[in-house]
């Protein structure tokens, strides 16, 4: 508890830096995540963030200094080559995407493990050091780098914002874009750079391998709660926000720990959350919505079938053929229909409707002939297998559905 | 056959597209009139979707060229509306009607211009002609094949173009939705557009199309329904040239083809 004050009255420099870092680059990542998502582009995200790995450790090795803009500028220049390449290869070659971006992604991010063992044996490497490149290292970034970070964020996110028409009708149709004289080849460039951008400055983070999480998680997260593509930047933006945070929080509280790969976590986790609970989408929700659709229908054929039986218009066998079997399911709803006291329970065991349950019943059957008589009337289909289909429909028949059956009968 | 119009909306002069070494089509030559319903008709794989696609300079051609209303592509785009094969877009996109069908007015506005009163207008006139003003704020994911293709043809209303260049618009719609389509293009036609149209089914382009041009990667013919419409014809376009035409065509990837370049 008292680091936790002690981590938010960012009295050390070095708190507020990586934590401000973290939030910015978990803001860009999401947001410019978002369109490469939209663009289906996101393997590509992965393939540029390995292949930034040469050219950052290059950087180190020509210039003997790891200072961010170095490595900032080693990533930037293999990072846009892969990307140049994948698209290069894909055009002029038999080999469709997959292939390139998986043969690209190989040699750069071979030759960057290739370089990094080398640099073992260099002197002055035991303070780079493999993780940093691998994984990042939050701890590393000062004021100056939070402050380039700070620069690029503003400017990719006024980009972003001034193009933002440009980019989603050119993730919508593209082809479209391009007939109606949007610029698709320079708005498409400009993506691939931000893209690129982001994932040079977020390396020093969370590193070369966990780089795409950063792009892809928030905004798988923020798709599940949202159809829209501007409330998704938002959403995406804050989980990212969120994520940096966190990351940044947690790594202080434990000392040794660190942020980059924590704020990965925080992130799946937030993607996780979405996953099972968000509505409409998530698991959860669709789960429930299946489970109260079969106790409906449960409910439903109950009050039929007693109703059908106290008027006798059924043959005994005729109602057993489609009376569930006294499955635990079926006692269940039994049980919910006497709380709901539209049944009550009789000596032997058997069942008779009250007053709610005889009227919910007759509606369910008057709903069954309704839909047999307007599918005799239009489908021509035989007599006994209007039944089967009645049997079904007549739950999912509502008020509005019924009238319109009504009137065209 | 082959017949010429004078103050063409489209013409295409020697225009071959070719994918890597295979040629899709292949030096077609032909004018078009204005304020006809044109069918594009042609068996699978002859180039229709292609020759589109090169009409609005999506596919810059190998060789020859084509110009719409007398001009280069680039200089008439606000005057005509391209419809893309339904198939083309991902419909899980998170989006929904109206904003689709708002779409087309940024042909008119660019990449910055707000839109204005009477461009939400137009959008909402649009989305009533199709029938789908109702279904204006529904996910586009969750709309049926006719409803998507309404849809797109909102989108090119709202463009208020005068070409309309549609890529198989009748395609996995139902009767009453082809009937609505239809009924939307000859409406279009009584006001002096001109659609382009590249259609399937036959028996139905009798009825639908003023102007046909039969493709079969070469051009097998143009001119009016009544003259092109023979079995002779129809089946040199669907029938057994296909192979040979095929089977060259795979000869030109493997060994290559010398073509003249502009
Ligand atoms: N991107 C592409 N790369 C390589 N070949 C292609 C590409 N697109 C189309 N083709 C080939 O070019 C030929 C013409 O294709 P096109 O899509 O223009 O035909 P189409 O007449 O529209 O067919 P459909 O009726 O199936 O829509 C086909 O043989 C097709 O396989
Ligand atoms: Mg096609």
């Amino acid at each position: 508890m008292e680091k936790i004050t002690e981590f938010f009255s960012f009295s050390d420099t070095t708190i507020l830096t990586v934590t401000l870092g973290s939030i910015l680059l978990g803001i860009l990542g999401s947001v410019v995540g978002v369109f490469t998502y939209l663009r289906k582009r996101v393997l590509i995200g992965d393939v540029i963030a390995h292949s930034v790995l040469p050219g950052l450790v290059l950087g180190f090795l020509v210039l003997n200094e790891k200072s961010f803009i170095v490595l900032l500028i080693g990533a930037l220049i293999s990072g846009g080559l892969s990307s140049f390449l994948v698209d290069y290869i894909t055009h002029h070659s038999k080999l469709k995407t997959d292939a390139a971006l998986a043969l690209v992604l190989g040699v750069f991010f071979g030759f960057g493990t290739f370089l990094l063992t080398k640099l073992q044996g260099h002197s002055g490497a035991s303070q780079a050091g493999i993780d940093a490149y691998l994984f990042g290292q939050a701890a590393a970034i000062d004021l100056f780098d939070v402050q380039v970070i700070g620069v690029c964020c503003v400017l990719l996110l006024l980009t972003l914002l001034i193009f933002f028409r440009g980019f989603n009708i050119l993730s919508f149709d593209e082809q479209f874009a391009y007939s109606i004289g949007m610029p698709t080849q320079w708005l498409k460039f400009v993506l691939t750079s931000m893209t690129i951008i982001t994932v040079a400055l977020g390396v020093q983070l969370v590193g070369v391998v966990l780089m795409s999480a950063l792009l892809i998680t928030p905004t798988s997260a923020a798709r599940f709660w949202t159809s829209k593509v501007k409330i998704m930047l938002l959403l995406a933006a804050l989980f990212g926000a969120f994520g940096g945070l966190s990351g940044a929080l947690i790594s202080y509280l434990n000392y040794r720990m660190p942020t980059g790969p924590w704020i990965v976590i925080v992130l799946s986790f937030l993607a996780f959350l979405s996953f099972v609970f968000a509505p409409k989408k998530g698991v959860l929700f669709r789960l429930f919505s299946n489970v109260f659709f079969k106790i409906k229908i449960q409910k439903e054929n109950i009050l039929k079938d007693l109703f059908l039986l106290e008027n006798e218009t059924i043959e005994i066998e005729e109602l057993q053929e489609h009376q569930p079997s006294q499955s635990v399911f079926n006692r269940w709803v039994q049980r919910i229909l006497v709380y709901e006291k539209k049944i009550k329970k009789m000596e032997n065991r058997r069942f008779t409707l009250t007053a709610l349950g005889r009227a919910q019943g007759s509606k369910i059957f008057e709903r069954h002939k309704l839909w047999e008589k307007y599918i005799g009337k239009y489908m021509h289909l035989m007599r006994d297998h209007v039944h089967t289909d009645a049997e079904g429909i007549e739950h999912i028949i509502d008020e509005e559905i019924e009238r319109d059956l009504k009137s065209s009968i | 056959m082959i017949e010429n119009v004078k103050d063409p909306s489209l013409e295409a002069h020697n225009l071959t597209v070719f994918y890597q070494k295979r040629p899709a089509i292949w030096n077609l030559d032909f004018t078009l009139p204005k304020g006809k319903i044109i069918g594009i008709m042609g068996p699978n794989g002859s180039g229709k979707s292609t020759l589109l696609k090169s009409i609005m300079g999506i596919l810059k051609p190998n060789d020859g060229w084509v110009k719409v209303f007398q001009r280069k592509i680039d200089d008439v785009r606000f005057k005509v509306s391209y419809v893309p094969q339904r198939q083309s877009i991902d419909w899980d996109f998170p989006t929904n009607v109206f904003e689709v069908a708002k779409m087309g007015r940024i042909s008119s506005k660019g990449l910055f211009k707000r839109f204005t009163k009477t461009d939400l207008e137009i959008v909402k006139e649009s989305l009533h002609r199709v029938n789908m003003y109702d279904m204006r704020n529904r996910q586009i994911s969750e709309l049926s094949g006719g409803q998507q293709q309404r849809t797109f043809l909102a989108r090119a209303l709202s463009q208020e173009a005068d070409l309309f260049i549609m890529d198989e618009p009748f395609a996995g719609v139902d009767a009453a939705s082809e009937k609505a389509i239809i009924g939307l293009l000859n409406e279009l036609k009584s006001k002096g557009k001109t659609l382009l149209v590249v259609h399937h089914d036959l028996h139905s382009a009798k009825n639908y199309f003023d102007w046909l041009v039969l493709l079969n990667t070469r051009l097998v013919g143009s001119g009016p329904l009544e003259k092109l419409y023979t079995d002779e014809l129809l089946s040199e376009t669907y029938g057994g040239t296909l192979t040979s035409l095929s089977k060259i065509a795979t000869k030109i990837e493997k060994q290559g083809l010398p073509i003249r370049h502009k």
